[in-house]
């Protein structure tokens, strides 16, 4: 089928119903090759007039979208012009892994792929804070004014005036935040979430660089949360073995969790055991424990520094960097950026002492790596989080908590800047620090590029290492 | 591209209906059907399309049927004449397809599909009326159609569909201030369809006249099942399944019941 080409999308219109038997032939490979060469941001499939479709059929051109994809990194694909039921059962179809977007309409689409022309005044809701801030900052970096609800009432409530917004975008998702689905963190350790039936395969659905990533952000605690495990067998044995062998030196712990109850896995329970793997009944016996946790997970040195310090190619990509964080904050503060003194290659050093201060990292890593460091003063980081989230934050903890998604934001957002550029990069989780003494100990920093910025004569420092 | 001339002098030259063809019709509406497959058996051509299309694998025959006569009586009164229409269809279609990719072999196909579904839906909704069942032969018509007022502005329509849907329905319109369905109505009476089968083709989108309710039912199951067809993967590179705009708002009434129509055939 042939796609129309406006604005820098393609958009294929199939009409009626979407299945296993036809999906093939809405995106062939013809298409695909076609698409390839083309000067094209997004390859949308429209839902406008499609009555029916299933998870198949949906997956089947996914996959095609995903070939074109492969061949130009930038590239985001997805649906648009569904319906609320359309855009609730596709939410449903890949509750756990929704890496593509969906915009209401095509018109919306364009709104991420081309400037504004007059600051067209754009609102936004959606329940997920880190989605409605990311496309309120996707809309601002093209000139638009966005206006975000941060409750389904407030959003309700701008609906009433009439006439004041050129565009609502609600029901729109971005999927190319890059977090890892079978990953999430919870304080300081990082639980990974297997699926299906566990044999020698779980090296395929194991991120090794991820894992690696994490350990070198100052992660130490490895939860293997076997909820969604059928069955295994006793190759599981061996990945935990090299898993172990391969944290031997940096202290690190690795516990599986709700592992069934069943005498087909004792063997394995007991070699598990033996190996040190620690197994609780479920999540939530280790989670609630903080005594344990905290005897689990201390805080453990960042083992990454082999003389590892900014390379050149990572000081060239540094304007993405800096824009990407530069304006998030804007954005989020309603304020423009200040640079304070050069920006030098050095250790971090954070102007005023860092007590009164909260940082946070995150790593990334593929075509370049490195560590992307950020020092708030408290009340900096609490207005930024607070204008995110929608909702007045008060305490340390709240605004730690938030401080994580926002640099999520941040990294998602350098993410695209990078693939803009041709490189692929996948992102940890985010770590938050309550202290720069706290960052200091926890993370062997080596020398990097520091930016200090001043938001509203608040200091703010930037910092990237490798 | 297309004037009103073009359409003027394309209507102009419909052929009427074959003298044997139209016997054969009236045979059919007697109940005569052995007498009916005895005059069809002179037409070449229809022998052979009524044996392709019945033969087709959705038709579900155990065991090949080549005899006229015995295709006749194993069908019955309803389907035949139900093919005898397709088979009038067919008969205006192109040698060669420019527009659509198509061959005969492919539009047969659609006729038989969308022959085949309709009488699954005509069933569901406890009709049994032969010119009801008519009704759906005259869906291709705009297709025919299509495909020969535009044969000479392919090159136009590619440029066009760079950037758009080519909807031909808004484009013939456009140039000539006719609607396609009144083009396929035209040709349905040019040819003794029935007022019924009509009507359903006027009630076929959501402009119609009609306000009789079970026709504007048989209307909105008719467009549902043109893009339940056009769906299949076999019409959808043959640029068909865009070809004129799906109203999903038109269909929703009947919609939730489209699955249990059709039942294990969905």
């Amino acid at each position: 089928m042939k796609p129309i080409l406006r604005k820098r999308i393609a958009t294929f219109y199939p009409q009626g119903f979407i299945d296993t038997t036809n999906s093939y032939f809405i995106i062939t490979d013809d298409d695909i090759k076609k698409l390839i060469p083309k000067d094209i941001r997004m390859v949308l499939v429209s839902l406008k007039r499609v009555v029916f479709f299933n998870i198949n059929g949906i997956t089947i051109l996914l996959e095609n979208m995903k070939k074109v994809q492969d061949q130009k990194k930038a590239l985001i694909i997805g649906f648009c012009d569904y319906n609320q039921m359309q855009y609730e059962t596709i939410r449903r179809f890949y509750e756990k892994n929704l890496y593509f977007s969906l915009y209401t309409t095509f018109k919306i689409a364009t709104l991420f792929t081309t400037p504004s022309i007059a600051q067209e005044s754009i609102l936004i809701w959606n329940e997920n804070y880190e989605q409605r801030n990311l496309q309120s900052i996707e809309l601002f970096e093209r000139g638009y004014n966005p206006v975000v609800a941060h409750r389904k009432r407030d959003f309700l409530e701008h609906l009433k005036r009439e006439g004041a917004y050129d565009d609502i975008v609600r029901d729109t998702y971005i999927g190319s935040i890059g977090t890892v689905p079978f990953a999430r963190v919870s304080g300081s350790s990082i639980i990974y979430t297997l699926t299906g039936y566990l044999d020698a395969s779980i090296d395929n659905q194991f991120d090794y660089t991820y894992h690696s990533k994490a350990i070198r952000t100052g992660f130490k605690l490895f939860i293997f949360d076997m909820k969604n495990i059928i069955s295994m067998n006793v190759k599981v044995i061996n990945f935990f073995e090299r898993l172990i062998f391969d944290m031997k030196e940096l202290d690190g712990t690795v516990c599986v969790v709700n592992l069934k109850d069943v005498s087909t896995l004792e063997k394995i329970k007991l070699e598990l055991e033996n190996l040190g793997v620690q197994i609780f009944p479920t999540l939530d016996t280790l989670l609630n424990d903080k005594e344990l946790l905290t005897e689990l997970g201390g805080i453990i040195k960042e083992n990454h520094s082999h003389g590892k310090t900014v390379t050149k190619e990572l000081i060239h990509h540094l304007p993405s960097f800096i824009n990407a964080t530069v304006s998030t904050l804007e954005m989020m503060l309603g304020v423009t950026a200040v640079k304070t003194g050069k920006i030098t290659i050095k250790e971090l050093e954070v102007q005023g002492g860092g007590t009164q201060k909260l940082a946070s990292s995150i790593g990334f890593y593929g075509d370049i790596e490195g560590i992307i460091i950020l020092v708030f003063p408290f009340a900096l980081a609490k207005k930024s989080c607070s204008m995110m989230i929608g909702e007045e934050i008060n305490n340390l903890a709240e605004v730690l908590d938030s401080l994580a998604e926002f640099v999520n934001v941040i990294a998602g957002r350098v993410k695209t800047h990078l693939t803009d550029q041709d490189l692929g990069v996948s992102i940890t989780l985010p770590r938050t620090y309550s202290s720069v003494d706290e960052l200091l100990s926890t993370l062997s920093l080596n020398k990097g590029v520091q930016v200090d910025l001043n938001f509203n004569k608040e200091p703010f420092t930037f910092f990237l290492t490798r | 591209m297309v004037s009103r001339k073009d359409l003027e002098n394309y209507i102009k030259n419909i052929p009427p209906t074959p003298d044997i063809v139209k016997k054969t019709i009236e045979q059919v509406e007697k109940q005569e059907l052995h007498k009916a497959g005895e005059i069809a058996k002179q037409d070449i051509i229809l022998v052979k399309y009524m044996q392709n299309l019945i033969n087709k694998p959705i038709y579900g025959l155990k065991n090949k049927v080549t005899n006229i006569t015995q295709i006749f009586t194993i069908l019955g009164t309803d389907l035949i004449y139900e093919l005898l229409h397709h088979y009038l269809l067919s008969l205006l279609s192109p040698k060669k397809w420019q527009v659509f990719d198509l061959t005969q072999n492919t539009f047969n196909e659609l006729q038989a599909n969308l022959g085949f579904y309709w009488g699954k839906i005509l069933e569901y909704e406890n009709i049994k009326d032969k010119e009801i069942l008519s009704a759906v032969t005259l869906l291709p018509t705009a297709i025919i159609v299509c495909d020969e007022l535009f044969q000479h502005s392919t090159q136009e329509l590619e440029i066009l569909s760079d950037s758009s849907i080519v909807d031909y329905e808004f484009l013939l319109f456009k140039l000539t201030g006719v609607h396609l369905k009144q083009l396929s109505i035209k040709i349905g009476r040019y040819w003794n369809f029935s007022q019924k089968s009509l009507n359903i083709i006027e009630a076929s989108s959501k402009r119609n006249k009609i306000t009789d309710s079970q026709t504007i039912r048989l209307g909105q199951w008719i467009h549902l099942l043109l893009f339940y067809v056009l769906s299949k993967p076999i019409f959808i590179n043959t640029n068909l399944n865009s070809f004129i705009k799906f109203d999903i708002d038109y269909i929703q009434p009947i919609y939730t019941d489209f699955e249990k129509a059709l039942g294990e055939y969905f």
